[in-house]
């Protein structure tokens, strides 16, 4: 579990692309000559929802950024491309975030040196006068319905209501830590800082599945299931079981094993077509599109998911002091195996070593002296 | 079956019985008796006391040739004869004495009577006296020691003697032994400020109860002329012989006067010619000035560097190697045979470092043995070579090169820096303190290759410093080894390479020769020597090694070679 931790963005680092989002909001601003105050900069999806999983190798954070654009400048338009590409524009030249390329929804910004990337969404308010059907905050260029709904800040509010309860041992554990300070008690055996629990399920999750999907073709990767649908499915069984069966769980591991095995009763299914609706904008089905390719990622999320359960347990049934570096690799991929590596009694070394000047990344262009070894005495 | 031996002894026997029955008769022993058989025979010499001699067949007759003898009243008057009177011919066995024995006493008897043909000549009996004085000096000693109203004297003398050229005066180390009339077991005497008791606790000779005593050191010109009949036999003599070679400006009588107070101590004058020491003892009569002292010669031996290190020869080298202060750095298996190979040979001033501990496995290949577990590498071979080794001052430090190399050391210190830790580490320390500790001093580097295939010493001159990118493996070494050679034990960044201390004391003989040369050179030019079996020895070793160049191709695993090769020519391969 503490390895999760050490997928997410440095505190360093989370505070760098603040900085950077924040700058674009007044760059986007000045460049459609609007006041600061009417470029909203927010994030969106996994950053938002705090279950960020670096993707496997060198790639880097995906950061979901919406800007919201009020104001008398904005108001009115009803033709999404001038808007959309006017964006784009808008997003050259900010310093360090590199050239913008158009996605289907966004505005991609590679920041180069940065270990992560934003997809800039542009959004509009006022969804109603646009004459779609239900209200919602916002509004976005969708190439293929003009515009889309959304409403990102409700589904995060939603995601993290559920992902802030807690169960009883969660209590029992910070009580007991807390008797530690005061009292000669036997230290639990748990590892602490495993408050998160769906939070960290869901990187784990996520990790499992980039793993599982890496040496895949490229069709069955396009199928893979989306993160939005397995923090949905996840949210709705961990809101049921903290909500029901509080204190029917005894350590997270169990909370985490039955969450995965009970996060396909969120699908709702007629054997024909599938449903995950956005728990904060019911009309919207985040598993639209397996009713158009014959029923392909619905095998993938089936048989993906079989093998998630399966590893999970093969995983947590071993002694903790028996997870080998392989069986990780397996389940988690080489990025899992760095992130549990960093998450040993060793990681305080990792800042001071870092901090080590001259520290070759490539190739050196000199030959370092390495000395001589075989000369014995 | 007849056996060699008594087969030779029948055949001289029935020799003797028959045609030597007219000059020779058999000296009868008691029967059964295991004594050699001996026939008396008659001799007529003019320098004889008596007019018998004794062939003597020794019991490994012709091993051993057959001896003649003479009174023992001959000794020390006529050279070769020994204390038993037994004379010595130098004639040697030779393989035909099995087969003809008799023609072998043949040969003995014609040695005996050449003998007697050179005692007609006074002055070859008194040059062969002179030439082997020493040998007689001991059977003087012996035969005044056994005299009924001798004296009682130290079972040792033990004399350290250094550039002495005129008369001067010591001190003396008396241990005594024993309770009620104690024995003197010991004296140590030293001229000049040396102190006795120091030198013999230093080298654990000081057993017993420390008496102090006083020496009078003579030297006597290598002509003067020393030998049985010319040597002092009683104080007056002594005296005379004092005076003359001072040219009357020393008189032992006034000398002693001066302790007159102190009757019981002991005195002592110790005349030294060459290489030895003639002493005598000084025993003040039980009445004052009633009568002269009585004295007692006195064999003693020398434990002085130059005598126990070099027996006399090639002393001006040895002179010069004592004044040398060498600094050296690691006490292992390669270290410590070569600190005590430059201890031994008179490197007069050794710094050990080495922060080890000897650990039993150590024995293998190390000069320290059990008694040492657990103590200091450095610091107890130190230890041992201060008590062992005369003449050098070693100085052992449990510590790192590196924090001693800060610390300790600055330019002018040494006159050779010896890196024997064989680490990379410790090289690129040198290299760096090259100038703010070690400035105008060679430093030597030397090792050994895995498996103890080839050794090298590398000498850095004064003016040069090794290389910082360590080219020991890529430009040194006569191979290239495989990833890992040594044997792994269960602990951590332990290990130990295969090699014996056969192996690593041939290199260490290797390293330490050059060590020696380079400390007597006065250019201070870098060199670099190696040591290389030949690729046979390679080859049969099956870990993959790839030899160089300077690998002999010929010869069986048990050749090698030596060779030299020059400093900037090995660093700089492509000139």
């Amino acid at each position: 579990m503490e390895m999760l931790q050490k997928l997410e963005l440095s505190q360093e680092e989370r505070a760098r692309a603040t900085a950077r989002y924040e700058a674009l909001g007044r760059h986007v601003a000045a460049k459609l000559d609007m006041a600061d105050a009417d470029a909203y900069v927010f994030v969106q999806g996994s950053m938002r929802t705090q279950t960020t999983v670096s993707p496997r190798g060198n790639q880097n954070f995906d950061l979901d950024i919406v800007v919201k654009l009020t104001g008398p400048k904005v108001h009115g338009i009803t033709n999404p491309e001038p808007f959309f590409q006017a964006f784009g524009s808008a997003l050259k030249g900010i310093h360090g975030a590199g050239e913008p390329t158009q996605k289907r929804r966004c505005w991609r910004l590679n920041y180069p040196g940065e270990p992560f990337y934003f997809d800039v969404t542009p959004a509009l308010p006022d969804s109603r006068s646009m004459g779609l059907s239900v209200a919602t905050d916002l509004r976005v260029r969708d190439p293929d319905t003009r515009w889309s709904p959304s409403n990102p800040e409700e589904f995060a509010d939603w995601f993290c209501t559920i992902a802030d309860k807690r169960f009883s041992f969660h209590r029992e554990l910070r009580e007991m830590l807390a008797k530690a300070d005061t009292q000669v008690t036997p230290i639990p055996d748990t590892p602490v800082g495993i408050d998160d629990i769906l939070r960290r399920g869901i990187q784990l999750m996520k990790l499992h599945r980039d793993n599982y999907y890496w040496n895949l073709s490229e069709e069955r990767k396009d199928a893979k299931p989306i993160s939005v649908i397995l923090v949905t499915l996840a949210g709705h069984a961990y809101n049921n079981m903290v909500t029901h069966e509080q204190t029917a769980y005894s350590s997270p591991i169990e909370v985490l094993l039955e969450l995965v095995d009970r996060m396909p009763r969120g699908i709702f299914t007629d054997g024909r077509s599938y449903c995950v609706s956005n728990p904060a904008l019911t009309m919207e089905n985040f598993a639209d599109r397996w009713n158009s390719d014959r029923g392909l990622r619905a095998r993938e999320f089936n048989t993906w998911h079989k093998q998630l359960v399966a590893d999970l347990e093969a995983l947590f049934s071993e002694e903790y002091s028996k997870k080998s570096e392989a069986r990780i690799r397996s389940v988690f991929g080489q990025y899992g195996v760095d992130a549990w590596k960093a998450s040993m009694p060793t990681s305080p070394l990792q800042g001071l070593l870092a901090a080590v000047p001259g520290q070759p990344r490539t190739n050196p262009t000199t030959v370092r002296p390495q000395g001589s070894k075989n000369t014995l005495a | 079956m007849v056996k060699p031996f008594a087969v030779a002894a029948k055949a001289v026997e029935a020799w003797i019985t028959d045609a030597g029955r007219p000059f020779a008769t058999r000296v009868e022993s008691v029967p059964g008796s295991s004594k050699p058989m001996a026939w008396k025979f008659k001799v007529s010499h003019p320098r004889l006391l008596h007019d018998t001699a004794k062939l003597s067949l020794p019991r490994d007759f012709p091993a051993t040739p057959a001896q003649i003898y003479l009174h023992k009243d001959h000794c020390l008057v006529l050279p070769h004869v020994e204390e038993t009177g037994k004379v010595c011919l130098g004639v040697e066995a030779t393989p035909d004495d099995y087969a003809n024995p008799v023609q072998a006493i043949g040969r003995v008897l014609s040695a005996f009577e050449h003998f007697l043909t050179q005692c007609n000549d006074e002055d070859w009996i008194a040059s062969e006296l002179r030439r082997e004085c020493w040998s007689y000096w001991m059977r003087f000693c012996d035969k005044v020691a056994s005299r009924r109203n001798a004296r009682p004297t130290p079972k040792h003398l033990y004399v350290a003697i250094r550039g002495l050229t005129t008369i001067e005066e010591g001190s003396l180390a008396i241990y005594l032994v024993g309770t009620g009339r104690q024995k003197v077991k010991a004296v140590v005497a030293c001229h000049g400020d040396t102190d006795p008791h120091s030198l013999a606790r230093r080298h654990g000779i000081s057993d017993g109860q420390l008496a102090r005593g006083t020496a009078l050191f003579v030297p006597l010109p290598i002509g003067q002329d020393w030998r049985p009949g010319v040597w002092p036999q009683d104080f007056e003599d002594l005296d005379m012989l004092v005076g003359q070679l001072s040219d009357n400006a020393v008189s032992v009588i006034s000398w002693l006067q001066q302790f007159a107070d102190k009757p019981r101590q002991l005195f002592l004058v110790a005349f030294v010619q060459g290489q030895f020491v003639y002493a005598y003892q000084l025993c003040p009569p039980l009445v004052q000035r009633l009568t002269p002292p009585a004295i007692e010669p006195l064999p003693a031996i020398r434990l002085d560097a130059e005598w126990s290190l070099t027996r006399g020869y090639g002393s001006d080298e040895f002179a010069s190697r004592q004044d040398k202060r060498v600094l050296v750095l690691g006490c292992g298996s390669l270290g410590s045979p070569v600190i005590e190979l430059l201890a031994r040979a008179g490197v007069g001033s050794i710094i050990i470092v080495d922060p080890d501990l000897f650990l039993p496995e150590n024995c293998s290949r190390h000069v320290l043995g059990l008694s040492s577990a657990y103590q200091g590498k450095a610091t107890r071979l130190a230890e041992r070579l201060t008590r062992e080794i005369p003449g050098v001052t070693v100085q052992g430090v449990s510590a790192l090169a590196s924090s001693w190399v800060s610390d300790r050391a600055t330019p002018g210190m040494f006159d050779l820096v010896v890196d024997c830790t064989g680490e990379s580490s410790v090289r690129a320390l040198l290299s760096q303190y090259r100038h703010s500790a070690f400035q105008g001093t060679p430093i030597a580097h030397a090792w050994l290759e895995p498996f103890c295939a080839a050794a090298h010493v590398v000498l850095v001159g004064a003016a040069d410093a090794w290389p910082m990118s360590d080219p020991a493996d890529a430009l040194v070494n006569a191979a290239e080894w495989p990833e890992s050679t040594k044997h792994e034990i269960p602990a951590c960044g332990a290990g130990f390479h295969p090699y014996g201390v056969a192996d690593t004391w041939q290199a260490a003989g290797f390293a330490a020769e050059r060590l020696l040369s380079a400390l007597g050179r006065a250019s201070g030019d870098s060199a670099i020597w190696s040591w290389v079996r030949s690729k046979a020895y390679f080859d049969a070793l099956n870990v993959g090694a790839r030899p160089r160049a300077i690998v002999p191709l010929a010869g069986s695993e048990q050749d090698s070679r030596m060779l030299s090769r020059g400093y900037d020519e090995v660093l700089n391969p492509n000139g």
